[in-house]
């Protein structure tokens, strides 16, 4: 009996043990699962999906930015900067965190800084694809100053959520004599916000001025520094190279005070002048109004105001063509200045009556006195004398209607119709003497025009002088010859009738310049419209250069639709002589002839 | 059983093993160089043969010291990066300085700015046509007559001199 008691006790005592032992195990399998579990996880993670994992987390920490290079800097001849760089911040909203509330006090906030309406940049923050939102670009200083005064004051709802990311800009730092205008803007161009320059030498010499952008492949910290010390993948940026013009502010300066004072004083609805060295053929100036500021060029709408008149349209060139006619038939020996000949004032050529200028009959002319009172007659004369196919491969010598080369972006080629072409008629011929019935560029005619002024060598127009890297002088424009297109003698005899013409109150008087012999002719040209010629408006230029022996610089001056006075005789001889006289000073050239003492 | 007790059991067995003429003269120099560096290591161990509370505390120490090594090498590489970076940083800044200068100095020398200043706070004006060209003669001047040499301190002229 007691012995059962015993083994009754000792059996519910044996009991819970098994029970403990069976819990046991369950946790033990528990534990033993979890463990599996966690073990395969781990497997998983560092084995199976190690290669997209890390690549995962290697590309939130690990990208490539890219190292924009400087923009070469843009000089003048006299080491006078143009065009240089500095920084501008773009603002970004991050809109990650920040929920329509927040948005809108955002918005609110940066509006007034920005310049912007803020129910407009509600909706773009808004609607904007992507987190990181641009709202300005290139924002001026006092903007900056006042974005960074915001993220201050307003620190837990704008920093990190507004931020400002410095880009290069560039800028223009020489005004114009209208300090809203730049200088040279239309020789220069200008250059986006990628870099990338439109228009004249900021689009020509744009592989040069560019550089090539770097990048780096770094790991970066929280704050999105890249760590440098992580030995990164990286390629430098390589720098741009810097420009020197032949375009000398001072004379450039000159010249467009000039323009807006003659444009103002005559009138006129716009007008270009150029300058150039017919030593070399570098331009020396190139300016024309209306023109706009490089350093605002994103305001405009209009995008013709960019173009170079100079070099991107063309204009029929009235009676400065008469310079190359009459050189033309005098190199062939078709005529020489004594020749004469019976203006009637009129001349018909198949069926039509053209007339001179002036409808005036001079009666017995000699071809020094035709030029001298541009007589599209006498012009006739000549061109006719020296004859069609000869006047055309003078004319093609010359490089009219062809693109010069020279170094700016988008250069035309003209419009003349050649014998043989489908448009030509033989009345082109009469026509063309006297530049009418053919366009050319203005970089084309004074180009042509220098041939004559330097002895007669055309020679390639340009605006480049050199190329430096580092400061240093790596590549240098020499001066390239077209070709010979007249004789010194030719050159010098034409030379000798302008400046007589000018002398002897014929009708570049007005271009006289006291001291100096200089020779000119003016222009007066009707101006093209729906395939005939507009009544009203003319095209008023004075072509020459000086001194008359030694040619020192060719100045052309083009104004379009002067009201004060139609003829290039009033107009744009007028600022010939007044700018001629200038730049004679300027350039220190010694007077030839005596000058009258000005009276007190 | 430590190192130490377990080496001199080791060492009173292997001298009962062997004959007595052998454990006073070695075989060879060899024989006797190799005993020689095996009686070396447990002298060694002796020294080490820490009771295992010290061990691992000694352990423990160790690894601390190499992680405190590797976490200042860190820093300082995290440093010399954050210092590279500002320099860096420096460097852009001064570049863009430099850039901001040169337009500055653009600005200062463009003609506009010099008119402006010519004429409003120097107050000069254009020369318009007062000016005149003077005929300058060219050539060695013989028609100028020689300017009398002015006597100089200490000549005997000038101390003769009133």
């Amino acid at each position: 009996m007691a012995q059962n008691t015993l083994n009754q006790k000792a059996r519910q005592a044996s009991r819970p043990r098994r029970v403990e032992a069976r819990r046991l195990w369950v946790v033990l399998s528990l534990f033993i699962a979890f463990s599996v579990y966690n073990g395969y996880t781990v497997f998983s993670l560092q084995i199976l999906q190690f290669s997209s994992l890390s690549a995962k987390a290697e590309s939130r920490i690990k990208w490539k930015d890219t190292i924009p290079p400087k923009r070469g800097l843009i000089y003048d001849t006299r080491g006078q900067l143009l065009a240089g760089n500095t920084t501008a911040e773009d603002v970004y909203v991050d809109k990650t965190r920040s929920d329509e509330a927040e948005l809108t006090r955002i918005a609110n906030l940066l509006a007034p800084p920005l310049k912007q309406d803020a129910g407009e940049l509600f909706t773009r923050l808004k609607e904007a694809p992507g987190t990181n939102i641009k709202v300005a670009s290139r924002i001026d200083d006092a903007s900056t100053a006042a974005i960074r005064d915001l993220i201050k004051n307003n620190a837990s709802l704008l920093t990190y959520v507004v931020t400002l990311d410095p880009q290069p800009l560039r800028q223009y730092p020489a005004a114009g004599p209208d300090p809203s205008l730049g200088l040279a803007a239309s020789v220069l161009g200008f250059t986006d916000h990628e870099n990338q320059g439109h228009y004249g030498v900021e689009e020509f010499y744009n592989s040069k001025l560019a550089g090539e952008a770097g990048w780096i492949l770094a790991e970066h910290d929280a704050y999105g520094r890249p760590l440098v010390l992580q030995q990164p993948e990286m390629q430098p940026a390589k720098d741009g190279s810097d420009i020197v013009l032949t375009i000398d502010s001072a004379l450039q300066y000159m010249v467009e005070k000039e323009l807006a004072a003659s444009i103002k004083e005559f009138k006129a609805q716009s007008g270009f002048i150029i300058v150039q060295d017919p030593s070399t053929g570098g331009i020396l100036a190139m300016a024309n109004l209306p023109t706009f500021d490089p350093n605002k060029f994103s305001s405009y709408t209009d995008y013709s105001i960019f173009k170079n008149p100079m070099v991107n349209d063309v204009i029929e060139p009235g009676s400065t063509m008469k310079i190359l006619t009459y050189s033309s038939s005098l190199d062939a020996g078709a005529i020489t200045p004594q020749t004469t000949f019976y203006s009637n004032g009129y001349v018909v050529r198949y069926g039509t009556t053209i007339w001179n200028a002036t409808r005036t009959a001079y009666g017995q002319e000699s071809m020094l006195y035709g030029l001298g009172r541009s007589d599209n007659i006498a012009s006739i004369f000549a061109a006719e004398q020296l004859g069609e196919t000869d006047f055309y491969n003078y004319i093609k010598q010359f490089g009219v209607g062809q693109r010069t080369g020279v170094d700016l972006a988008g250069e035309v080629s003209g419009l003349i119709s050649w014998p043989g072409d489908d448009g030509y008629t033989p009345i082109n011929l009469d026509t063309n003497s006297f530049g009418q019935g053919l366009a050319a560029t203005p970089i084309q005619m004074i180009t042509a025009v220098s041939a004559v002024a330097n002895g007669g060598i055309l020679l390639k127009p340009h605006v480049l002088k050199e190329v430096q890297q580092d400061g240093k002088t790596v590549e240098t424009f020499q001066t390239q010859q077209v070709r010979r297109v007249l004789k010194p003698e030719t050159a010098s005899t034409l030379a000798d009738m302008l400046a007589y013409g000018v002398e002897n109150k014929l009708v570049a008087r007005l271009a006289q310049v006291p001291g100096y012999h200089v020779s000119v002719k003016t222009g007066t040209a009707q101006l093209a419209a729906d395939g005939g010629y507009s009544a009203a408006g003319s095209f008023a230029s004075a072509m020459g250069w000086g001194p008359t022996g030694d040619a020192k610089f060719t100045l052309y001056i083009g104004l379009m639709n002067p009201q004060t006075s139609q003829w290039g005789e009033n107009t744009a001889s007028v600022v010939w002589g007044r700018l001629a006289k200038q730049i004679l000073m300027y350039m220190k050239v010694q007077p030839t002839v005596p000058i009258p003492t000005p009276t007190p | 059983m430590t190192n130490r007790r377990r080496n001199q059991a080791q060492l009173t067995h292997e001298r009962r093993k062997l004959p007595s003429a052998l454990q006073v003269v070695p075989r060879t120099v060899a024989s006797a160089a190799e005993q020689s560096v095996s009686n070396i290591r447990p002298t060694l161990l002796r020294y080490i043969d820490l009771p295992p509370a010290i061990a691992l505390l000694v352990g423990a120490i160790i690894i601390a010291l190499v992680c405190f090594i590797y976490l200042t090498q860190v820093t300082a590489v995290t440093n010399a990066n954050y210092t590279l970076q500002a320099l860096q940083d420096e460097h852009t800044r001064l570049l863009r300085q430099q850039g901001d200068l040169q337009l500055q100095i653009g600005r200062a020398q463009s003609l506009a700015t010099i008119e402006m200043s010519a004429t409003t706070k120097l107050r000069m004006v254009p020369i318009g046509n007062n000016y005149q060209y003077l005929p300058v003669a060219t050539g060695p001047l013989t028609s100028v007559p020689p300017l009398p040499t002015p006597a100089l301190p200490g000549d005997d002229a000038g101390d003769a001199a009133p």
